[in-house]
């Protein structure tokens, strides 16, 4: 019988010529565990990898299209040199194809000729997903203080508060609940589980299996999002307003409610730690540590005090003559300025919805028994509150995050069973065990993320094009540069960019304002390691092709809650005359004299990737990426398990246990800072060094340090000011499950789900903003902003706040490539490159825009 | 005999599509044409939306009519309850798709390959040859993996484990169990098919936290 199935056929075949190769994932930058079945050197099939715990042999639509990615007949082939002189949007540029050793004696050349001249001058825009640690190691070495996410922007792409808020709350760089035994999830702007947050496999069958148990779920977001149309609540939301809900909460539990875990502000945060009327720390004057006051002693004590009793969260108190109060009062007095009246006409939530919330957030927190898990006691606050950049990507999304990490820690939730978790730090993307929090100053968590520099040199004129002078707390404000490097003496820059190396991602489309983007390329050396051909490589002067995942090699452990490490391995060998991207920055490194030495790659990458001896890597040696993996590999688990286990095990991964992730073990008698001293100590250092150094004069106008403050307070962004030009709606963009980054539109099997069944590349917006504008649905609309303005298909829901359209994806493209070209609209378009639409806190670009919408 | 059969909870489905593209990757459909798909319903006003995704498919009914109008005999219910088509015996005539009321039949156009003209190495090996131009083709339950014990793709996926295949005639099976609970519902059984495909409507959840 002949049946029409694919393979019935095959599976009766010379069983030799099969293969199941253990990998990982790379459509996204989660890494899931996957097997490739390979038949006759052909890939057939991507599945789960069942033996991982995390995903358990599940798989989404991006995993299952990665076979388009491989065999994608549009990847660049071989390195490519323009022959064209003249730089445009659409200009050809003219490409020949180059010898590896023509391509890259030409770039190393020229990088070495900077580098002597001044390292500063080549900016370097990463975004390798997993391997960006071992990539900024290069810009490092290689000595510029433009590179890591320069030009290209994190800013753009993440969400950049909860790295520096977690980690500077509980060791985290992002924070995640625990499904497992939550009863009440808060979702702020994110797709946990069913879009974009990390890992969707791994959240969506635990997120399932929660609601399936009962845990009630809401969400807020201005859109009807994947997510919140599984909730119990779908809490619409004017764009960038989240702050002004989550005060609002923390006013009616804190003050109107009294519905906050004491013990915990007490014994576990800095929420009793004096302050004086200045609201900076009063300190005990021999060690300078923080005091307290015990309510049990009647008098002031240091922290750390092993007979402190009992900290006072409120009181006026007198110590060596400071008039002083614990911070927990004063927090309690600003979060009174906004209660759920001021939040509601701000967000477009009902009052009533704002107290119902909060109450319903606190009881559940505070109502929950004790609990036992491996016969040890832990506390038990089955409640999470979690954002991501629906909340996090705005001008304010700083204060949104430090407001958010509040509301978990007042009712006593962050590492909390049930509550919101730490993610396993940063030692998870080495495979090292996990440790406890670092500690820092005044009995909190240190404020260092190895890679970055946090509040470090802060001096002025500025030396880098990001202005990140300008954003000390931020992991990067990486978007700036197109605008900064155009014309950096107005910055008080002393020196102009010369050179530009790009590494897997797409400014032009990603990033916002193209074309200012594009501009800022017309005129430097641009090196492009890609895939593909897509619209930035059109400023590129050399390509230099990457391999595909599924031809590459990797050490990976992006997970939230895993110990281990996850292997990546070429399942064909390269298709054509690719190499590993990694393998790509080590030759030329080496052409510039910055791969051996003491401060050389392989030093660096020593440091970072806490590699000891034996398994140290030989500093005046030249390695391949596949054997430093190894000697990482050996290092790790030891001799008996370097790249050759893991060529037939996959990965070695496990999840972590309750004393690993929960309260107390971890925290190592730290508190969590709830009060944010560290981030208003900054403050009032970048307000002294700009001060000092005048540079406000440059600048032209007084940089509001404000933000950077103890206490969130609502602060609204630059898109919630009364417009009178007639831009009356906001635009947001969102992700779908199958397409969360650019480059997902290479890609048929996955466009083709963009365009069928789902509204994902039309512009969404209410039938009632509609009606008042004669638009009908299937209509070609208009959306315009002050900076750009895009055309496309109108569909009408009632899943949209009525007041916000919603553009998905990263659409509108121009690129060569068919899957991609012309379809759908780009909302980045739209949205001003702005130092002042840039997050002083975090960092992020505002992500939704002012716009006014017409029928074409 | 068995009767495989699928229960898909809409409670569980998050409309994330890996289901369409295992089934594409698994059985290399032409551009354009889903054996399972999703789709995506709304009913209400803001903000009292309901947004319910559904997956849809061939149900594999008991009494497919799909069967009865193919003059070839093309068209064939298995013993175990799986609907196929034999292509080598399929004339085209489009009779079967006209008699499916659940759109689950697909005729296969002379189309290009994913990329256009360009064939990738996957299609070269599985792809159109095994899709014969002018016939019609439909989800198979993934016979060719239930031959060597594995279940179908789009159930081994689903991220969220709202997918569920077994022997519906097995009373002890997840399936059976699954398909005589109280949310469980056959799409549209007023045509009579009897539909081997079962749908777990979703919980009504009330604002006191309640579900019905």
């Amino acid at each position: 019988m002949a049946i029409a199935t694919a393979r019935a056929a095959d599976d009766g075949g010379d069983a030799a010529a099969v293969r199941l190769v253990p990998t990982h994932c790379q459509m996204c930058y989660s890494h899931c565990a996957i097997r490739v079945r390979v038949e006759d050197g052909v890939a057939v099939k991507i599945e789960g990898d069942p033996t991982n715990p995390l995903t358990r042999g599940r798989l989404c639509a991006r995993g299952q299209a990665g076979l388009m990615k491989l065999y994608d007949p549009y990847r660049v082939r071989a390195p490519l040199i323009r022959t064209n002189p003249r730089k445009g949007k659409g200009v050809d540029p003219g490409w020949r194809e180059a010898t590896w050793d023509e391509a890259l004696a030409l770039v190393g050349g020229r990088f070495a000729a900077i580098r002597r001249d001044n390292p500063h001058k080549l900016m370097a825009g990463f975004w390798p997903y997993e391997k960006f640690i071992v990539a900024f190691a290069w810009c490092m070495a290689y000595g510029t203080d433009n590179g890591q996410f320069t030009f290209t922007g994190v800013s753009s792409h993440c969400a950049n508060p909860i790295h520096l808020i977690g980690n500077i709350t509980h060791g985290s760089q992002a924070d995640f609940p625990d499904l497992d035994h939550c009863r009440l999830l808060v979702v702020l702007g994110a797709g946990i589980g069913a879009t974009g947050f990390n890992n969707l496999v791994f959240f969506a069958q635990r997120l399932a299996a929660a609601r399936e148990r009962g845990m009630r779920l809401v969400v807020v977001d201005p859109r009807l999002s994947a997510i919140a149309a599984k909730a119990d609540e779908w809490v619409p939301i004017v764009p960038g307003t989240d702050l002004s809900l989550l005060l609002a909460m923390l006013h009616v539990l804190a003050n109107e409610e009294g519905l906050v875990d004491e013990a915990f502000l007490r014994a576990s945060s800095n929420a009793p730690y004096l302050i004086d009327a200045d609201g900076s720390l009063v300190r005990d004057r021999a060690s300078g540590e923080p005091l307290v006051w015990d309510e049990a002693a009647g008098s002031a004590r240091r922290h750390d005090d092993p007979s402190l009793a009992r900290p006072a969260l409120d009181g006026r108190f007198d110590v060596d003559g400071v008039a002083c109060t614990p911070a927990w009062a004063e927090m309690k007095r600003r979060f009174a300025d906004h209660p759920p009246e001021a939040a509601s006409a701000i967000t477009g939530v009902p009052a009533a919805t704002i107290r119902r919330l909060a109450r319903e957030f606190g009881r559940t927190a505070l109502d929950a028994g004790p609990v036992v898990l491996d016969g040890a006691g832990y506390p038990h606050r089955p409640v999470s509150a979690v954002s991501y950049r629906g909340l996090q990507a705005h001008a304010n999304g700083g204060l949104a995050t430090m407001a958010l990490e509040i509301l978990n820690a007042v009712v006593g939730a962050l590492d909390a069973v049930g509550g919101t978790l730490a993610r396993s730090g940063d030692e998870r993307r080495y495979g090292c065990e996990p440790p406890k929090i670092p500690a820092g100053e005044d009995g909190l968590p240190a404020a260092h993320i190895p890679g970055f520099s946090l509040s470090e040199g802060t001096s002025f004129p500025p030396r880098t094009f990001t202005l990140k002078e300008l954003f000390p707390l931020s992991i990067d404000s990486g978007h700036l540069a197109p605008r900064i490097a155009q014309d950096p003496a107005r910055y008080g820059i002393e020196f102009a960019p010369e050179a530009l190396l790009i590494f897997h991602t797409n400014p032009v489309m990603s990033s916002a304002e193209p074309e200012l983007v594009m501009k800022a390329m017309e005129n430097l050396f641009v090196v492009d390691i890609t895939l593909h051909l897509d619209e930035t490589t059109d400023f590129a002067d050399v390509i230099l092709p990457e391999s595909s995942y599924l031809e590459r090699y990797n050490l990976v452990n992006l997970e939230s809650d895993a110990v281990g490490l996850q292997f990546g391995q070429p399942v064909v060998g390269p298709l054509h005359d690719t190499r590993d991207g990694i393998d790509i920055l080590i030759d030329l490194a080496e052409r510039c004299g910055c791969l051996t030495g003491p401060a050389g790659y392989n030093a660096l990458l020593n440091g970072l990737l806490q590699l000891a001896a034996p398994h140290r890597l030989d500093t005046e040696r030249r390695y391949r990426w596949e054997e430093i993996l190894d000697v990482w590999a050996r290092c790790r688990f030891g001799d008996d398990h370097g790249i050759d286990w893991f060529r037939t095990h996959g990965h070695r991964m496990r999840l972590r246990t309750p004393a690993e992730k929960y309260r107390p073990s971890r925290w190592g008698g730290l508190r969590a800072p709830v009060y944010y001293h560290f981030i208003r100590e900054t403050g009032r250092e970048l307000r002294a060094a700009l001060d000092r150094s005048g540079y406000e004069r440059v600048l032209g106008y007084r940089w509001d340090t404000g933000d950077l403050a103890a206490v969130p307070f609502w602060k609204p962004s630059p898109i919630h000011a009364n417009d009178r030009s007639g831009y009356d709606l906001y635009c947001i963009n969102y992700k779908s499950a199958s397409l969360t980054s650019s480059d997902g539109v290479t890609n048929p099997w996955l466009m083709e789900v963009a365009g069928s069944d789902t509204p994902f590349l039309d512009i969404e917006i209410h039938p009632d903003a509609a009606k008042a504008r004669g638009i009908r649905s299937g209509d070609r609309i208009r959306v315009e902003s002050a900076v750009g303005a895009v055309e496309g298909r109108a569909a009408l829901t009632a899943g949209i706040q009525t007041r916000t359209v919603g553009i998905g994806g990263v659409f509108g493209r121009w690129m060569r490539h068919p899957a991609a070209h012309s379809r759908g609209a780009h909302h980045n378009t739209l949205l001003p490159l702005g130092i002042e639409s840039t997050d002083k806190i975090g960092g992020d670009i505002e992500s939704c825009a002012r716009v006014r919408v017409t029928r074409v | 005999m068995a009767r495989y059969g699928m229960v898909i909870d809409l409670d569980r489905c998050v409309g994330c599509h890996s289901c369409t593209v295992a089934c594409r990757q698994e059985n290399a459909t032409p551009p354009g044409m889903r054996w399972t798909r999703v789709v995506q319903v709304d009913e209400g006003d803001t903000p009292d939306v309901r947004r319910t995704f559904v997956p849809r498919g061939c149900m594999h009914c008991a009494r497919p009519p799909c069967v009865d109008v193919c003059p070839t005999g093309a068209s064939l219910k298995r013993d175990d309850g799986v609907v196929l088509v034999e292509h080598d015996r399929c004339i085209g005539c489009k009779a079967c798709m006209v008699a499916c009321p659940y759109d689950a039949r697909h005729f296969v156009e002379p189309t290009a390959g994913y990329f256009g003209t360009v064939r990738t190495p996957y299609e070269e090996r599985l792809g159109a040859a095994r899709h014969a131009e002018g016939t019609v083709v439909k989800c198979t339950f993934c016979a060719h993996r239930l031959e060597v014990g594995l279940q179908p793709a789009c159930i081994d996926t689903c991220p969220t484990v709202a997918r569920f295949f077994g022997d519906l005639d097995d009373p002890h099976s997840e399936v059976a169990r699954l398909a005589r609970g109280p949310r469980a519902s056959q799409p549209s059984p007023e045509w009579g098919t009897d539909p081997s495909v079962y749908y777990l409507l979703p919980y009504v959840r009330r604002a006191d936290g309640e579900r019905e």
